[in-house]
């Protein structure tokens, strides 16, 4: 194996061990989608599918009226086919593996649909390197496509030109690095060009629209290659770009649900100036339902602002949406008829239709493009006019480790709660097992790994009275310094932490965030991430509305200094409505570990922010 | 007198079913299938369960791995659009190996060779094109991958994009390919050191080099994805019928190039009992789905008599030669 392969491998395991992680923290990485799985009536063969998140509702519906219908009992057999989410990553990791421990990860699929074929192919290297034969066909069809855009709110499109002059992705992150900012564009009261992308470790448009940055730094459409990364203006260009992201995220609805608060607050134009999203995403954040998931209950209310989408000029990506009918040993022929009479019934116009009503192109030409993909959307249903090609595996592969090193730096301050309930067993059913702390600090010394080296962090615990001067609820073990010089010296505080007392929640979340505002650092995306499993405990301070307000009056306005926390609900007694109160105070997102196993993958998907 | 004739026609035809359940007791019959005819190929997979094995592959694979095989082939019959068989045989005897197939099958069903095109685009590009009015491969050669401005086009069109599937690897893909090449050069009878003109180097390169890595169809990435995805797709008319059922076909337009081309699907067996018994079998059923799928009849009207392309030499020669330009 040659060293370009051999870390591209490497590359590719760590982007699906991360993928893996990340989903489990926002419930869209495991488990059935539309409720539990259903059980197989008597005499049918399951089609399990593993799909990913965003298409599972459509799916789930499909799958009921395709199991109700004739052609699931064509040739007098019946196939019953059951849908489960599994995030991209997770799907392909588990893939690569065999699809291990059925209990935990699902059934084995018998056909899986990531959100592109760029993981089929991924999938199928990866399987290569391994010496395995091939588990994604390659010419499986796409069931339903969606194009990468920028979404931007429709004022600061109108003010760079939308939708008369056509506007490119180079554009874009040339107004992302100017230090006028809006300025410049004769906006100043909108502040500085506030860039949100997804960490592309993670998400799949955030992958998309870290290519089409290298691309836009080239000024190729295709053929790109590592020779072209390595060039100090395509490194300089990136490295400007990063430099204007708000933070990272392991999935866009983080962003566009913060946008959506933002906009009730009044301050949608001063959170972010620009995000990649998929096309979908925009209908669903103009109707009033920016994470694509309506509640029971809930009634959209559309936003004030809404988004439009730019097509870059330059061209973009697509997410297809595969049916890998999977080449894996456990698919018998049975399954397989059963998996590619659903195939087809998914093509049919009728269902295809249904497609379009959630708001994605359809894969079926004779379905044409229509409501909701409209300009009254904010979408160009003629548009997108050019197409960027996804680069060969191996360039991929650079292109993640490059932003590894190119991405934003981060002052991050990791607030650990050693409260006696961390001294419990992690496991209920097993008092001799390992406890919640036992876990957590395995979990956050792993973490550590995924910081660069000029990431500034610094810990701090806290209890009640864990400390014997004022203020006695917290206390910094290591102060801030670049994370390279002091990994050690972290972990080993980390190793060595014990369970003491009670949950000062709001004190230690107040100051935390003032402490990071006192030292703010302009070029650097400053968080908290507060790990508790309990809730406010500190008869001193129990006013979590005054936290809210603070927090909240810090986080707004142009010239505020934005400390986001991004809390760890850990364990099932956690508070997490509040914890979810106090990150979207800030703009951030809470993270739920209420199952003590997950800790480790939710710690990674937290550091995805950054 | 007419008695014994009945009794010797009715001997011979029981005879004759004798000696088909002889042949086919047991017998499974093994038959490779082009990936682009692969409709024809799931009907016959299901037709014939446990007398015909299908097995479904591009013709670029099956011929890379025929072509240097000494030893059994593991197949009966080769379901592709002509000439793919005479140049898995042709590579053969050039490298001192016995041929496999017996002679040249005659065509199931045939189709032309089009182009499919967003007429805005077509629009823009024709008064541009060496015949003014007219576009064909020769035109479409020496636009791919110009920006728009310069062909007639909008900015916002990008660069111009014209596909055909992979030569290396698609059936019809190569025979496109050829019609190409048969249309620069204005002739059919071409040799490998006419490929060696610079001028059609040059417009060989710009035709082939830009073309991303493409999925089986084109055409159907056309339809899915719009003006994004190709300008242009040069195919068969009987997949173009695709265009007839898309919602957008009243943007879309079908070019009959002026170098009149055509597929031709055979059924090319190995010699002996086994080749002739898989032909008996599936011929009749494969004929019938590809007219069903929108091929024509052999004899049709509007159909030349030859196929239009070069000699298997020379495509053989083409598939080589955008390997090396495309590096795939």
């Amino acid at each position: 194996m040659t060293t370009t392969i051999r870390k591209a491998v490497l590359l590719l395991v760590a982007m699906a061990l991360a993928a893996s992680a990340c989903t489990t923290s926002d419930g869209s990485g495991g488990g059935p989608g539309g409720g539990d799985l259903q059980s197989i009536p008597k005499g049918c063969t399951a089609i399990d599918m593993a799909v990913s998140p965003e298409k599972v509702d459509l799916l789930t519906d499909l799958a009921r009226t395709f199991n109700a219908s004739d052609e699931a009992k064509a040739g007098g057999r019946c196939a019953f086919v059951r849908v489960q989410k599994k995030s991209s990553g997770v799907g392909m990791s588990l893939l690569v593996d065999g699809w291990p421990d059925e209990a935990t990860n699902g059934p084995r699929p018998v056909i899986w649909s990531p959100a592109s074929a760029a993981w089929g192919a991924i999938l199928n290297y990866r399987l290569s390197t391994a010496g395995q034969p091939a588990m994604a066909p390659t010419d499986a069809k796409p069931f339903m496509l969606t194009p990468l855009v920028i979404a931007m709110p429709k004022p600061m499109a109108e003010a760079i030109g939308w939708p008369a002059t056509p506007i490119g992705f180079a554009d874009i992150l040339k107004l992302a690095q100017d230090p006028a900012g809006w300025g410049g564009k004769g906006h100043p009261e909108w502040g500085p060009f506030r860039l949100a992308k997804t960490n592309p470790n993670f998400s799949t448009s955030g992958l998309s629209a870290t290519i089409a940055q290298y691309y836009a730094a080239t000024g190729k459409t295709r053929d790109l290659t590592a020779e072209d990364l390595a060039r100090p203006e395509v490194d300089a260009f990136a490295r400007g770009v990063e430099n204007a992201v708000v933070h990272y995220g392991d999935i866009t609805p983080t962003f566009l649900n913060n946008w959506y608060r933002n906009d009730a607050r009044g301050t949608a134009l001063t959170y972010t100036s620009a995000l990649a999203v998929e096309e979908k995403s925009v209908i669903d954040y103009n109707l009033g339902n920016p994470d694509g998931i309506t509640d029971p209950g809930e009634k959209p209310r559309p936003p004030k602002i809404p988004l439009v989408a730019i097509y870059p000029k330059e061209g973009t990506l697509f997410s297809d949406s595969p049916f890998y009918v999977v080449d894996a040993p456990w698919v018998d022929a049975g399954e397989r008829a059963g998996a590619q009479a659903f195939a087809q019934f998914v093509q049919e116009p009728a269902n295809q239709r249904k497609v379009l009503q959630f708001g994605f192109r359809p894969a079926n030409p004779q379905v044409g493009i229509g409501s909701p993909i409209d300009r009254s959307n904010g979408l160009d249903p003629d548009q997108p006019q050019n197409i960027l090609q996804v680069p060969d595996p191996p360039v991929l592969a650079r292109i993640l480790e490059l932003w590894g090193q190119q991405r934003r730096s981060a002052r991050v301050m990791l607030v650990i709660d050693v409260s006696g309930s961390m001294g419990d067993p992690a496991d209920d059913k097993n008092d001799q097992g390992e406890t919640k702390l036992e876990l957590a600090k395995q979990a956050a010394v792993a973490a550590l790994s995924q910081f660069k080296d000029d990431d500034d962090v610094a810990l701090r615990i806290f209890s009640t009275d864990i400390s014997p001067t004022e203020p006695t609820d917290y206390l910094d073990l290591v102060p801030f310094g670049p994370i390279g010089a002091q990994r050690e010296q972290i972990a080993s505080k980390i190793r060595s932490l014990v369970p003491t007392q009670g949950t000062p929640l709001y004190t230690v979340a107040e100051a935390s965030f003032e402490n990071l505002r006192e030292s703010y650092d302009a070029a650097k995306i400053n968080a908290v991430v507060l790990l508790t499993d309990g809730r406010n405990e500190d008869p001193r301070n129990r006013d979590v509305e005054k936290l809210l307000t603070d927090l909240r009056s810090g986080s707004e306005g142009q010239s505020s200094r934005p400390v986001r926390i991004f809390p760890i609900a850990y364990g099932k007694d956690a508070d997490l409505a509040v914890l979810k109160r106090i990150a979207e105070a800030t703009n951030a997102a809470a993270y739920d570990a209420s199952n003590p196993a997950t800790i480790i993958q939710v710690f990674t998907a937290v550091i995805s922010n950054f | 007198m007419v008695g014994a004739v009945a009794m010797v026609v009715g001997a011979l035809v029981v005879r004759g079913r004798l000696d088909d359940k002889k042949v086919d007791a047991g017998q499974v019959y093994r038959l490779v299938c082009a990936a682009d005819l692969d409709q024809v190929c799931a009907d016959l997979d299901d037709a014939f369960p446990g007398k015909v094995d299908v097995t479904v592959e591009s013709a670029g694979t099956t011929a890379d791995r025929l072509r240097r095989l000494d030893g059994d082939p593991e197949l009966d019959g080769w379901l592709v659009a002509d000439p793919w068989p005479a140049l898995v045989d042709e590579a053969r005897r050039a490298g001192s190996l016995p041929p496999l197939f017996a002679a040249t099958a005659p065509p199931l069903a045939r189709s032309p060779l089009v182009i499919v095109a967003w007429k805005d685009r077509a629009d823009a590009l024709a008064p541009t094109c060496p015949t003014p009015g007219s576009i064909g491969w020769k035109c479409l050669g020496e636009a791919s991958d110009q920006p728009w401005p310069t062909r007639g086009g909008q900015e916002a069109w990008g660069r111009v994009k014209v596909g055909h599937a992979e030569s290396a690897a698609d059936g019809i893909g190569l025979l496109v390919l050829g019609q190409a090449t048969v249309e620069w050069f204005g002739r059919t009878d071409l040799s490998t050191f006419d490929l060696e003109d610079e001028g059609f180097q040059r417009w060989f390169s710009g035709l082939e080099r830009p073309m991303p890595p493409s999925p089986r169809s084109p055409l159907d990435r056309m339809l899915q994805i719009g003006r994004a995805a190709y300008d242009f797709v040069g195919t068969t008319e009987a997949e173009a019928a695709k265009v007839d059922a898309a919602a957008s076909r009243a943007s879309l337009t079908k070019i009959y190039p002026s170098s009149m081309a055509t597929a031709d699907v055979v059924l090319t067996v190995t010699p002996g009992g086994r080749g002739d018994r898989l032909r008996d079998i599936v011929s009749g059923r494969a004929r019938d789905r590809l007219t069903h799928s929108g091929w024509k009849a052999p004899g049709a009207a509007g159909l030349p008599a030859g196929n239009g392309l070069p000699d298997p030499g020379l495509l053989d020669a083409l598939r080589a030669k955008a390997r090396e330009v495309t590096g795939r």
